[in-house]
């Protein structure tokens, strides 16, 4: 047998997806060849080193099997010596939790930003209930158990109390600050365990990402809950990130990261164009502290009488825009919106106005919301290409040298009115130009890579490409508005303020 | 002499420690023996009962990990037996004797083949990464991760495939190259 044929049976005995006839096949070589079976033998090792350290909650934590064990006797109503010794133990160690830990209320509070969307079992009083998941779509909550913990948390998030100090985060980025009196409050993620010994930190855990932690002030400890579990104990100004097979690997700390309060608005980024930075990011979301933003060109924005204020005007390549933040990944909902004066004389037949993401032949998982010039007509017309290969355009040309208010949400997986994406035009949703777009086939969901090595970072006035060659976009652009969140028509008429389309004064 | 409570308790709290050093490498060798059952963790667990039930069977100060493995391995044929008896498509009890024979149990190699691993994940392209961990983090997650990078599921399979193997190669160039400089 080959050695590929070998692979493949080993690899498909792993996964149980064998037939009677292949596994034969593979008994008959495996029992007559020793260099297949030990091939076979360093395989599943590998195999089972990879289930150890990836299948998180699949191998058996310290005691574990203990537990699991005292759960099977008690069904059989077999409790001997060992587990009244440990129920002994346990006993003793929740008398000690209450006597030295619980405060007389540890009831989590909850409160939201606007607009924020959530769901689960939340009081009147604004209590979250022992043990129900909180999930938010999008938005930020605060947590306050009074006098020992605050917590903000921004979504997508899902989080369970799990009883007194301790808060089970499956999703989400949290701050978190613990006084002294709640010292030894734990959040639990699906991977790691931290214990707060004083102090302020933020913890991010999502389902495709390997956690981080980091420490601003006093110390924490920190354990894996997989693999080599490895346990560390991190103070101010440290912060770590999770390596595949559970140990901790230093890292820079980034308190612009977190948000430590209730933005007075949902979060979003803004870029007036105003004021004496007129690149720097204005809104309620944490990417925009510590956001580099710069020309292509490294000179000043080159800028003109705007909406409002200034707006940046784009007529060289060195003019366009690059950011140092990745974008919004996944299939994350989002909102691009912002005001364009196309130029009349300069229309390349796609011209990137808001971009960001990964637009590589294998991936080609991009987000980038642009004019296309429809080759039937030759009218230039709103156009949205996400992830591989899908394309939304409208149908309504765009006027040359006019301001225009544009408009593009990206529900993702969330598909509401059975539309994956609007796109607006002067406040009025365009109606899709299938023959100029490539609409999605069926309910897959369209995503945006933002971690390769060949994505690009948030750009404006060009295409998510390097250096911006190609996709330019030729005139004026103002008040960009990027929301991490699907918003409804009216809330999109809302961003144009009282300001009307050129067209409509 | 009859041994005091307090002899009886350490005894039971080294039983318990003991029990639970083991159970990554126990966990491998039943996987190992198991593989395309899909009964592994049912299986470990029952091995971890066998353990605690003949306690009173292992002689303290011999090796535990040896007297573990040899209970694990009669459990499993035990399983596998009554397994093809149910008419279950699995390897036979010959070949799993055999294949256990050949198992090379190392508590110290453990550790460095995690690091290798680690090593090799850490150098993955992240799109890859995500893939070997959809693979084994979620059951159907293949499936679900072709949906939303809108692949079909058979590239998908391909590609993992690749990167198994490739992951394999890895992992033992890792250790051979340490080996080398121990």
């Amino acid at each position: 047998m080959n050695r590929r044929e070998l692979e493949r049976l080993t690899q498909g005995m792993a996964d149980c997806t064998l037939s009677a006839e292949e596994i034969s096949t593979l008994e008959e070589e495996l029992l007559t060849n020793p260099d297949s079976r030990d091939f076979y033998r360093r395989s599943m090792r590998v195999e089972q080193l990879l289930e150890e350290s990836l299948h998180l909650g699949s191998p058996p934590a310290s005691g574990e099997w203990m537990n699991a064990y005292m759960r099977r006797r008690q069904r059989k109503a077999m409790l001997r010596s060992a587990l009244a010794a440990a129920a002994v133990l346990l006993v003793s160690a929740l008398v000690l939790h209450h006597i030295f830990l619980r405060e007389p209320d540890t009831t989590i509070r909850v409160a939201f930003s606007p607009g924020t969307s959530w769901s689960g079992s939340i009081g009147k009083d604004g209590k979250i209930a022992h043990g129900e998941p909180v999930r938010l779509e999008f938005g930020v909550a605060e947590l306050n158990i009074p006098g020992q913990v605050r917590a903000v948390i921004e979504g997508p998030a899902e989080m369970v109390l799990r009883g007194p100090g301790l808060l089970e985060l499956r999703e989400g980025s949290g701050w978190f600050r613990v006084d002294e009196s709640g010292r030894g409050f734990r959040v639990l993620t699906p991977s790691v365990e931290v214990v707060d010994l004083g102090t302020e930190f933020g913890l991010v855990t999502r389902p495709d990402e390997l956690d981080v932690i980091h420490v601003f002030d006093g110390r924490v400890r920190c354990s894996a809950r997989f693999a080599m579990k490895e346990e560390r104990e991190l103070r101010a100004d440290e912060s770590l990130r999770l390596s595949p097979v559970g140990r901790w690997i230093e890292q820079d700390p980034n308190e612009a990261m977190f948000l430590k309060s209730l933005p007075p608005k949902l979060p979003g980024i803004w870029f007036s164009f105003d004021g004496e930075d007129p690149l720097k990011p204005e809104g309620e979301y944490p990417a925009v502290r510590g956001m580099e933003v710069r020309t292509h060109g490294g000179g000043p924005a080159q800028l003109t009488e705007g909406v409002e204020g200034k707006a940046l005007s784009l007529r060289e390549r060195s003019d366009t825009v690059r950011t140092n933040w990745p974008g919004i990944g996944g299939a994350a909902s989002r909102t691009i919106a912002c005001w364009i004066r196309p130029d009349g004389r300069n229309s390349p037949p796609f011209a990137g106005i808001v971009s960001w993401g990964d637009p590589s032949g294998s991936q080609l998982a991009r987000c980038n919301f642009m004019i296309g010039k429809s080759r039937k007509s030759e009218a230039r017309v709103l156009r949205f290409a996400v992830g591989r290969s899908t394309q939304f355009s409208g149908s309504t040309p765009i006027v040359a040298g006019e301001w225009q208010h544009i408009a593009l949400v990206f529900r993702g997986t969330r598909n509401i009115d059975g539309d994956m994406v609007e796109l607006y035009l002067n406040g009025e949703r365009e109606q899709l130009n299938p023959e100029f777009s490539q609409l999605p086939k069926d309910d897959r969901v369209i995503s945006t890579v933002i971690d390769s090595l060949k994505s690009q970072p948030l750009q404006i006035g060009c295409g998510p490409f390097p250096q911006s060659y190609g996709g330019r976009f030729f005139g004026d652009i103002d008040e960009v508005r990027i929301l991490p969140r699907a918003l409804s028509a009216r809330e999109v008429k809302g961003l144009m303020g009282n300001r009307k389309a050129a067209s409509d004064r | 002499m009859k041994p005091q409570p307090d002899e009886i308790n350490e005894a039971m709290r080294d039983f318990v420690r003991d029990v639970t050093e083991i159970q990554p490498a126990l966990r491998a060798f039943i996987g190992y023996l198991m593989s395309g059952t899909g009964e592994v963790a049912d299986v470990t667990q029952e091995v971890n009962l066998l353990l605690w039930e003949k306690r009173d069977q292992f002689e303290p100060g011999t090796n535990f990990r040896a007297w573990a493995f040899t209970c694990a391995r009669y459990c499993v044929l035990g399983h596998l037996r009554r397994m093809r008896r149910e008419g279950r498509h699995i390897f036979s009890p010959e070949l799993v004797d055999q294949l256990a024979d050949e198992w090379q149990d190392d508590a110290k190699a453990h550790e460095k083949e995690l690091v290798a691993l680690e090593y090799c994940l850490e150098r993955l392209p992240s799109e890859d990464l995500d893939l070997v961990r959809t693979r084994y983090g979620s059951h159907g997650g293949v499936q679900r991760l072709a949906n939303r990078l809108g692949q079909s599921a058979g590239s998908m399979r391909i590609r993992l495939f690749r990167l198994r193997a490739a992951l394999k190669r890895c992992v033992e160039q890792q250790i051979d190259e340490e080996g080398d400089f121990a």
